[in-house]
């Protein structure tokens, strides 16, 4: 049955509450899918074929236009689940679970993406793949909070009292945000920090060309991974309420698990 | 030409067979410091196909998972146009006036199932 406590909780009002809750499409989505494409396309054109090779790390560095705006996504993702998680324990809805739950999944996949490509340009840049640099452990300590979140998530069930505690651990995940950005400030380490407040270390104009497009469209894809996300979270949410509403109503003979 | 009184160089070694044992086939390796040890253009083809595998990958997963929804929107549908149907044949079986009554008892059917 549905959550007690849930706002979407009562099974008569459920449809017409989730429908009215539900992100309209329209044109939105597909503009932004195009937008996110031409923009990752202009990346692959400016950083393989304009951008100049780095003088002592050579073609490698290109790793670096991809690297960081997977990093940055990852960062977006595990902002996503903080304020879905935050939303929900304030006033619980299907959409904030779904926004937490979503930014999670992000945040795992775009980790992924950073704990591989990142060693691959270290094995050439510092000779070996990985090194228990501050940032480099904070940054997979996130990613292993969130893959704990959707564990939990996996394996506990949809009810109001694991939606509460996988909120309070999308917010305890987003504290070390802040740790692994400043790590390299405050703690040293080998992890070199290229942009910085001072206009960091990217001097060619393709370089720099390179490095936001490849910032900008991995920004619009993950809002459009995100928004994709959500939607068939919300969807699933309303379709096992329903599927509980048939079998307390005995239209379906399947008791609930 | 006087090229008889250059010495002539020894003949190279007739070709043994080749020896059993390990110390005839000793080799050294040279090292050398500074050599590339991996290629900058493998790595970076491996980071950038890592990329797009893991995005592809999440793409895949949501369309499954989207797949299985509707799957369980059949089944839900079935469920419910079976339940209409048997509505209906105990509609038609009932005289009118218990039709009526019928009618108001599967009305209430929901309110008092989501009462309980």
């Amino acid at each position: 049955m549905s959550a007690p406590g849930d706002t979407l909780a009562a099974p008569s009002k459920a449809p017409a509450a989730a429908r009215a809750s539900e992100p309209r499409v329209g044109l939105a989505f597909p503009a932004l899918l195009l937008v996110s494409a031409a923009l990752v396309l202009g990346t692959i054109h400016v950083a393989f074929l304009r951008a100049p090779t780095e003088r002592t790390m050579g073609i490698v560095q290109k790793i670096f236009y991809f690297h960081v705006p997977s990093a940055y996504s990852m960062y977006l993702g595990a902002t996503a689940c903080f304020a879905g998680s935050v939303a929900y324990l304030l006033r619980p809805t299907d959409r904030a679970d779904a926004i937490a739950k979503a930014g999670a999944e992000l945040s795992v996949v775009y980790g992924l993406c950073v704990l591989v490509t990142g060693p691959l340009w270290a094995a050439k840049a510092w000779g070996f793949y990985w090194t228990w640099d501050p940032r480099l452990t904070t940054a997979m300590l996130s990613f292993l909070i969130y893959v704990a979140y959707l564990v939990l998530r996996a394996f506990t069930g949809d009810g109001p009292g694991e939606r509460r505690f996988a909120a309070a651990l999308g917010i305890l995940g987003a504290a070390n945000l802040p740790i692994i950005h400043f790590s390299v400030q405050k703690w040293g380490g080998q992890h070199p920090t290229v942009v910085t407040s001072q206009g960091g270390g990217l001097q060619h104009p393709d370089m720099k060309l390179a490095f936001w497009l490849g910032m900008a469209g991995f920004t619009f894809l993950t809002v459009a991974l995100l928004w994709a996300r959500v939607r068939v979270l919300l969807v699933e949410s309303r379709l096992s309420r329903l599927e509980e509403d048939a079998i307390d109503l005995g239209l379906d003979e399947r008791t609930e698990a | 030409m006087r090229l008889d009184l250059v010495p002539s160089p020894p003949p190279p070694p007739a070709p043994s067979a080749p020896s059993d044992k390990p110390a005839d086939r000793a080799t050294t390796f040279q090292a050398v410091e500074g050599g590339e040890v991996h290629s900058g253009q493998v790595l970076l083809v491996e980071a950038y196909v890592a990329i797009w595998l893991f995005l592809l990958a999440f793409i895949a997963l949501s369309w499954r998972k989207q797949a299985r929804l509707h799957a369980r929107l059949d089944d839900l549908e079935r469920v419910v146009d079976l339940a209409a149907a048997r509505l209906e044949a105990t509609a038609a079986k009932k005289p009118p006036s218990a039709k009526v009554t019928a009618a108001a008892a599967e009305a209430e059917g929901p309110a008092t199932a989501e009462g309980a």
